[in-house]
């Protein structure tokens, strides 16, 4: 049965989800997570009671900070969370070599394309694959119908598609000598707005919300494992919203005037295929 | 000591055979599926094969990229490829999807497999993954320091490959689908559309913010002439050049340079580092910098503005054959040149030297006061032999 994961706008909004039907919560982890809100410390995630949490440990990983991430895994372990969803194969190495009892979600963000590679992740012990954002909606089905693992689809949320080393609004701001007033601005190509944000000395581009919400009956009926919904840059009480809706569809109510009334209709991949060859 | 691998780019047989020539010591090419250059002009398995010989016969070695991430329709075929590349003799295959160890395991398991940096593999627990699973070689983050770099080589005591030269992704390799989501073609499957060297308006949550200097990520290029001795100190295994769509006169120029660079180091002479980057700036004409060997890159080493990328008329032609009776070079053009100019020579067994043209004949050996056309033959006096695929550039007027 298809489960609903959140990642909550912050902890206040948090209290407020999990009073919801969610199957479990991702958060951030401080310093080592991108693409999430909410990000905790070690303490704050022993505290958390009786729900399901995962950890997304989705930062690229450098040699020194390797021994802080062996720290944070062995917490983690000890606390005994529901899975940690890692970018960076060190994560692996790591839990391998210490033996841990990590539940593992395979999340290298853009790669997670075919079930051919996601047998290769199984056999590594791996269980879990959060399937990449540039997929169609029949490659999901297809995926989930050819491969052993349990399978994360993000459904709701900004989508990541660019993420850099480089502070690259610091470094615009201070060749054009002038303030940069947050993190946060907008870029624009056509009628589009990506948001463009740093963080942590790094910069990430998104793409606009994606909203499978119509897309949830065919996955549910497929037996996707998991339908991730993110509230990265959203109000709390919108993003609240949104989640019931989802908690909806997924219980097979009629969605469809719901989903007329939702500000973003982003629906990426799921229709369009991406071409690679110019020339056949 | 093994002495360091100073590794090619070649997007054609030609670019292959000028990079063999003017010292590299191995190349990596593409075949026609697979690789992250879909729309360069790559290699079928017949010239992979001629390829593999080639370099074979001069001793040395060849990797193919099979570094694109698979989706569910692109596996179909991967395993005849893999088999017929072990049946070319290619050395090894430079791969990022896991789903080419696994088939490659099963069907060439004597075949060496590189880790692509399009996997950013950025430090040594994830190098000793990779390790573990046999692989021999990692292609590593651009975005490594000089002790990052050093404690790789250290602790997963696998060979190390980084790139010294070339185009940079703005990006962590492999985490950027800015070109799936502006223009549609998938980037990590070969179409990347180059979004990172687009101007852009900025906005904040209601207004635009630019004022005539458009929003930009885009970044200088890679250039790592001054620190190749510190990289050879630190045991890295391969250096590897960035660039298979280049030119033959740009790969000439290159590979000529680094192979310099390199044997200095072993022969303990001092080269002039400054006049290196000139002619490495020369012919890019793109501005190149360390990036993140010493520090982590900011303003100075991105593009704003509008970038002087004119096209480059530096070359002047490429030789072809020299007359010995009438002392005369034989030219295919490449550039304008006209009598009278001062231009440069070097080559594979040429030292650089420069002379003034005297007199231009045409292949009828009439006196012609230019040559103007691409690829005309044209006869040219110099007292020097020359040698057939030496390079002939403009003189730069700080030549050294």
């Amino acid at each position: 049965m298809t489960k609903i994961l959140v990642s909550p706008v912050n902890l206040q909004n948090f209290d407020n989800l999990k009073e919801k039907n969610i199957d479990g919560f991702i958060f951030g982890i401080k310093d080592y997570s991108v693409f999430f809100n909410c990000e905790l410390n070690v303490e704050q995630i022993k505290n958390i009671k009786d729900k399901n949490i995962y950890i997304a440990i989705n930062k690229m990983i450098y040699n020194k900070d390797i021994d802080n991430i062996k720290d944070i895994l062995i917490e983690l372990d000890s606390i005994g969370v529901s899975g940690v969803i890692f970018e960076d194969l060190s994560i692996l190495n790591i839990v391998n070599e210490l033996k841990l009892n990590i539940n593992l979600i395979y999340n290298q963000i853009h790669f997670a394309t075919n079930y051919y590679s996601m047998d290769f992740w199984y056999n590594k012990g791996i269980k879990n694959v959060f399937l990449s954002t540039e997929l169609m909606l029949n490659d999901y089905i297809n995926i989930k119908n050819n491969c052993s693992m349990s399978t994360f689809v993000y459904i709701y949320g900004y989508i990541p598609i660019f993420y850099s080393s480089r502070q690259l609004l610091t470094n615009y701001f201070k060749f054009t000598n002038k303030k940069k007033e947050n993190d946060c601005y907008f870029i624009k190509n056509k009628d589009n707005k990506y948001l463009i944000y740093e963080k942590n000395d790094e910069t990430i581009i998104y793409d606009d919300v994606i909203n499978g919400l119509v897309e949830v009956k065919d996955l549910v009926n497929n037996n996707i494992d998991f339908l991730v919904l993110n509230g990265l840059n959203h109000e709390e009480k919108e993003f609240s919203d949104v989640v019931d809706i989802y908690i909806k569809a997924i219980n097979g109510e009629d969605i469809s005037n719901m989903y007329n009334n939702m500000k973003f209709k982003n629906k990426g991949f799921l229709y369009k295929k991406s071409i690679y060859k110019v020339k056949l | 000591m093994k002495k360091v691998e100073l590794l090619a780019p070649a997007g054609d047989f030609e670019r292959l055979r000028f990079a063999i020539l003017y010292g590299a010591d191995a190349v990596y090419i593409g075949g026609q599926n697979y690789s992250l250059r879909a729309n360069s002009t790559n290699f079928s398995i017949k010239e992979i094969e001629e390829a593999c010989k080639y370099v074979h016969d001069r001793n040395k070695k060849i990797y193919v990229a099979v570094n694109i991430v698979f989706h569910n329709e692109d596996v179909g075929g991967l395993e005849n490829y893999l088999i017929d590349l072990y049946k070319c003799k290619v050395d090894a295959i430079i791969v990022s999807d896991p789903v080419v160890i696994s088939i490659a395991r099963k069907v060439i398991p004597k075949m060496e497999i590189h880790i692509s940096t399009q996997q950013s593999t950025m430090n040594y627990e994830s190098a000793n993954f990779w390790k573990n699973e046999g692989v021999t070689r990692i292609v590593l983050a651009r975005e490594l320091n000089k002790d990052d770099i050093k404690m790789i080589v250290e602790k997963s005591g696998l060979e190390v490959e980084t790139f010294i030269h070339g185009a940079m992704c703005v990006s962590y390799s492999g985490r950027c689908v800015l070109s799936n989501y502006f223009t549609n073609r998938d980037s990590n499957r070969g179409g990347c559309s180059q979004i990172c060297r687009w101007n852009f308006d900025l906005y904040n949550e209601t207004e635009k913010i630019n004022d005539s200097t458009c929003f930009s990520i885009a970044v200088k290029d890679l250039n790592m002439c001054s620190k190749i001795n510190e990289l050879i100190d630190i045991g890295v295994s391969s250096l590897k050049i960035e660039g298979r769509m280049r030119s033959i006169y740009y790969i000439s120029n290159v590979i000529n340079i680094y192979r310099k660079i390199i044997d200095s180091y072993y022969n303990n002479i001092n080269i002039d580092i400054d006049s290196c980057n000139y002619e490495l700036f020369r012919c890019a004409n793109r501005d190149a910098v360390v990036q993140y060997f010493d520090k982590k890159p900011g303003v100075e080493e991105q593009y704003y503005l509008d970038r002087d990328e004119v096209s480059n008329k530096d070359f002047l032609g490429l030789v072809i054959d020299y007359d010995d009776l009438n002392k005369e070079i034989i030219v295919e053009q490449r550039n304008y040149f006209k009598a009278g100019d001062f231009i440069t020579i070097f080559g594979p067994n040429t030292s650089k030297f420069s002379f003034k043209v005297e007199y231009i004949k045409d292949e009828d050996k009439n006196i012609i006061d230019v040559a103007r056309h691409p690829q005309q033959v044209v006869r040219i006096p110099c007292n020097k032999r020359v040698y057939k695929d030496d390079i002939i550039r403009v003189k730069f007027t700080i030549d050294i």
